[in-house]
């Protein structure tokens, strides 16, 4: 290394005049040098330091008081006599460009002090394309989503009443039957959702989870949530977590092939819930994440599932429905959430568990969709309900009621079931080598049974669908 | 607090029926509900002196006008005074209308008062006693009412407090005319003064219905019994950038998408300050907007039906039947725009269906 080191020089640098210095300080550029507007002197160098010395030290005075417009039009002035006396022809600035320009200064002025009510679009027309066809991709008549994002908690749940043990391998073999199955899927499963662990997991011969499932046109979605964590105060509510470093995580999740996400927000129903405080906390805190995602391409999935645990009614779950739902929408359009780029995973409306009273699946289906199209706004592309702690028979029945409902339904209305897909696969597979075809078997005959749901399709072993239609009861009762 | 105590299902019933009524297909609403002093600047444009009698005359050929006007008005906004007001063989106006089919609505708000500590922002005023007078107008044949809100777009407005203020007395309003079985009409109109875009007036228009709506549900209205009066979406009057219908209409649509809840029955836009051949032109271009609608979009228009009506009779008796003729043609128009049907002399339909650009730009 040469221990002398060389002198800087100017024009090595490429110094460039900079336009603002002509609004700032009065300066044009004339041959690479900086001219004085004012007085005409020369400033050798093109730095902001040296122009601002010489107009601060001998113009500014002068020309400190000036309006924004008014410097315009004094700049312009100042270059018009410049441009004589040195004999350009150039085509003096006319009147309307200063106002122009005027404008322009002072709309820049405004947007930067910001009011509620300027618009700073969230998202450019392509990436709002992008998310909107990601979210249609996924609700495509007879699609639906295979919700397999269960956390390694979750999953411990499953395997051990099939006498499973929960390690990482077991997840992998179970996850990869289901993703496996032969192509009989393809037309019901629109995309499915992953847990962290799974999506860089790989088959038997080294081909990733997450690719597998894109080579068969499903969209991989990825569960981004941490868990429930209890509000101070209350009776035993929730909010969710897992804003901290969202951003990094969905831009590295999209690169590792997710397009849409999923985050669950509970609510549960008695007599003091849900209150005030954990509606409003959870509807905000997923627009928050809802906004996160879709800065990143991601398809935000909201899930605000109001539990199915308690002895209220049918109307009762209505109500709360929605009101969960108005505030869940509320704190979208507040976020500037793109709605057209979003999925909404609702509960069904259901009575609770410990209800005394029975309701059909047209009863269900009234009261659902009354619920949506009260607090569902139109530009939403897609419903797909949750199964709670619906039977797969039950669930899919349900789905198929809520298509054949006569009330007008403008959004997609599908599933995103994990159980009520999963839970005759996981009991024939019993985690024997030898039972994976017949538990891929029980995955695929559920697919189906909910795709034609998705499309009010679905004939369950001893129940004519003729019969249904007359038990849906016009909606003023709801 | 998350009990319901909801209306009955017959109450439901009857201001379901009555909404959807009102906005049957090809059917919109005549706003002649001109306030005295409104009224006073109608008359002055035609030299007209504004007394009650002249009052009467004038509503009076609007009401006996052909029946052919029928199938095209599914309501009639009224004034209080006019609620009261008879023909010349002395038949009730309310009477009358209701004989031709169309619904009778009341208008029952008292006017915008300012909003200290704002721009120039005001809230309205009219819920004082608003229980009992809509007993009364029940009892005078009035089934529905409207209520107008007043929002206005500057670079410092509206503010979030004009926006929460009027969603929630709208909501209030609402919520009191549902008790009568009244079907309240909400107006929260958001004026075209300004140089905006049509992109400023989209964004505002849709926060400003995202809070109608949750102050709706806040207050537990019955959405199915309801009915919306928006401002289309436009640019400022001193816009420099001209925006055709097609742009307006998508613009409108996406908006209305992204904040009213389908259960809504219908979409009864205000003309604001468009001429009676724009406001045509733009319902029907909204019409054809080929988004999903899922709610009735159609009139609720005031100078946009009455402007060439109210120059032909100049007051005169003479031109009575002028003057008819005139709101015929105007009512003819906007109900095939309702249907999204009206041809303009001079435009084709299909060369205008080209120009609705993806949504994605909205």
């Amino acid at each position: 290394m040469s221990a002398c080191v060389k002198k800087r020089k100017i024009d090595t640098e490429c110094r460039v005049f900079n336009k603002t210095w002509t609004l700032k300080y009065f300066f044009t550029e004339v041959k690479g040098k900086a001219v004085c507007l004012v007085c005409g002197e020369q400033v050798a160098s093109l730095k902001d330091y040296n122009l601002n010395r010489h107009y601060e030290t001998k113009h500014a005075d002068k020309y400190q008081n000036l309006t924004d417009a008014e410097r315009v039009q004094t700049s312009e002035a100042l270059l018009a006599k410049l441009k004589k006396q040195q004999g350009f022809f150039n085509k003096l600035h006319t009147s309307r460009d200063a106002a122009a320009k005027t404008s322009f200064v002072i709309s820049h002025k405004i947007a930067k002090n910001t009011t509620m009510t300027h618009q700073y679009p969230a998202l450019t027309p392509e990436q709002k394309k992008e998310l909107q066809d990601i979210a249609e991709r996924i609700v495509a008549p007879g699609k639906g989503i295979l919700a397999a994002d269960e956390s390694t908690g979750s999953m411990g749940k499953r395997l051990n009443p099939i006498g499973v043990e929960n390690t990482e391998e077991n997840r992998r073999r179970y996850r990869q039957l289901l993703f496996t199955a032969d192509q009989r899927i393809d037309n019901c499963i629109g995309g499915v959702i992953f847990f962290h662990e799974t999506l860089y997991q790989n088959t038997d011969d080294g081909t990733n989870f997450s690719q597998l499932i894109r080579d068969r046109d499903m969209v991989v979605g990825i569960k981004v949530d941490k868990g429930v964590v209890p509000l101070a105060g209350t009776d035993g509510e929730t909010t969710t977590q897992g804003l901290d470093g969202l951003s990094e995580r969905c831009a590295q999740y999209k690169k590792d092939g997710a397009d849409f996400a999923k985050w669950r927000s509970v609510l549960k129903i008695s007599d003091t819930t849900p209150s005030e405080l954990a509606i409003l906390e959870n509807a905000n805190v997923l627009a928050r994440y809802a906004s996160i995602c879709q800065q990143n391409g991601i398809v935000p999935i909201v899930e605000p599932e109001i539990l199915p645990d308690g002895e209220h009614d049918l109307k009762r779950c209505q109500y709360v429905s929605e009101k969960v739902l108005a505030a869940v929408y509320k704190a979208l359009s507040d976020h500037h959430v793109y709605l057209e780029g979003t999925l909404l995973k609702p509960n069904m409306v259901t009575p609770g568990h410990a209800c005394s009273t029975k309701y059909s699946s047209e009863e269900i289906a009234m009261a659902t969709v009354t619920a949506l199209r009260r607090t569902v706004p139109p530009a939403v592309t897609g419903v797909t309900f949750l199964s709670g702690g619906q039977s797969e028979e039950e669930a899919s029945m349900n789905l198929n009621a809520i298509n054949n409902c006569p009330l007008a339904k403008p959004w997609a209305l599908t599933f995103s079931y994990g159980r009520a897909l999963q839970a005759s696969a996981l009991n024939a597979w019993r985690g024997e080598l030898n039972n994976e075809k017949a538990a891929a078997e029980e995955f695929i005959k559920r697919a189906e049974a909910n795709g034609l749901a998705a499309l009010g399709k679905y004939e369950s072993s001893g129940s004519g669908t003729a019969a249904g239609k007359s038990l849906y009861v016009a909606n003023h009762a709801y | 607090m998350t009990h319901a105590y909801p209306l009955s299902a017959e109450q439901k019933k009857e201001l379901s029926g009555i909404a959807q009524k009102i906005v049957a297909a090809g059917k919109g609403i005549l706003a002649a509900d001109e306030s005295t002093g409104s009224m006073a600047k109608r008359f002055q444009g035609i030299n007209a002196e504004n007394t009650e009698e002249n009052r009467r005359l004038y509503r009076q050929l609007l009401f006996t006008a052909d029946n052919q006007v029928n199938p095209c008005i599914g309501g009639v906004i009224f004034f209080h005074e006019t609620l009261y007001q008879k023909t010349d063989d002395s038949k009730l106006f309310p009477q009358l209308v209701k004989e031709k089919g169309m619904v009778v609505g009341i208008k029952v708000d008292k006017g915008v008062v300012p909003l200290a500590g704002t721009n120039g922002e005001t809230t309205t005023q009219g819920l004082d006693g608003l229980y009992e007078r809509c007993a009364q107008y029940k009892k005078d044949g009035a089934d529905f009412a409207k209520w107008r809100c007043v929002l206005k777009i500057t670079s410092t407005t509206p503010s979030q407090l004009a926006i929460m203020e009027n969603a929630n007395v709208l909501a209030r309003y609402a919520s009191i005319c549902q008790m009568h079985g009244i079907v309240p009409i909400v107006e929260p109109e958001i004026l075209p003064d300004g140089d905006h875009d049509l992109q400023r007036c989209q964004y505002v228009t849709e926060k400003v219905l995202a809070a109608v709506y949750k102050a709706l549900s806040d207050h537990h209205v019955y959405l199915e019994g309801t009915l919306l009066k928006p401002n289309m979406v436009t640019a400022g009057h001193s816009c420099p950038k001209k925006f055709v219908p097609q742009e307006i209409a998508m613009a409108t649509v996406t908006a209305l998408r992204r904040t009213v809840p389908p259960t809504v029955p219908g979409v009864t836009f205000l003309s604001g300050g468009q001429s009676e051949a724009e406001a045509t032109i733009n319902l029907n271009a909204i019409n054809q907007c080929p988004l999903h609608k899922p709610w009735a979009l159609t009139f609720s228009f005031g100078r946009a039906l009455q402007a060439s009506a109210l120059k032909a009779w100049g007051g005169k008796k003479e031109n009575g039947k002028a003057c008819q003729e005139e709101y015929v043609k105007r009512a003819l128009n906007n109900s095939k725009a309702a249907l999204g049907k009206y041809e303009s002399s001079g435009e084709k339909g299909a060369a205008q269906e080209s120009l609705f650009v993806a949504d994605h730009a909205y």
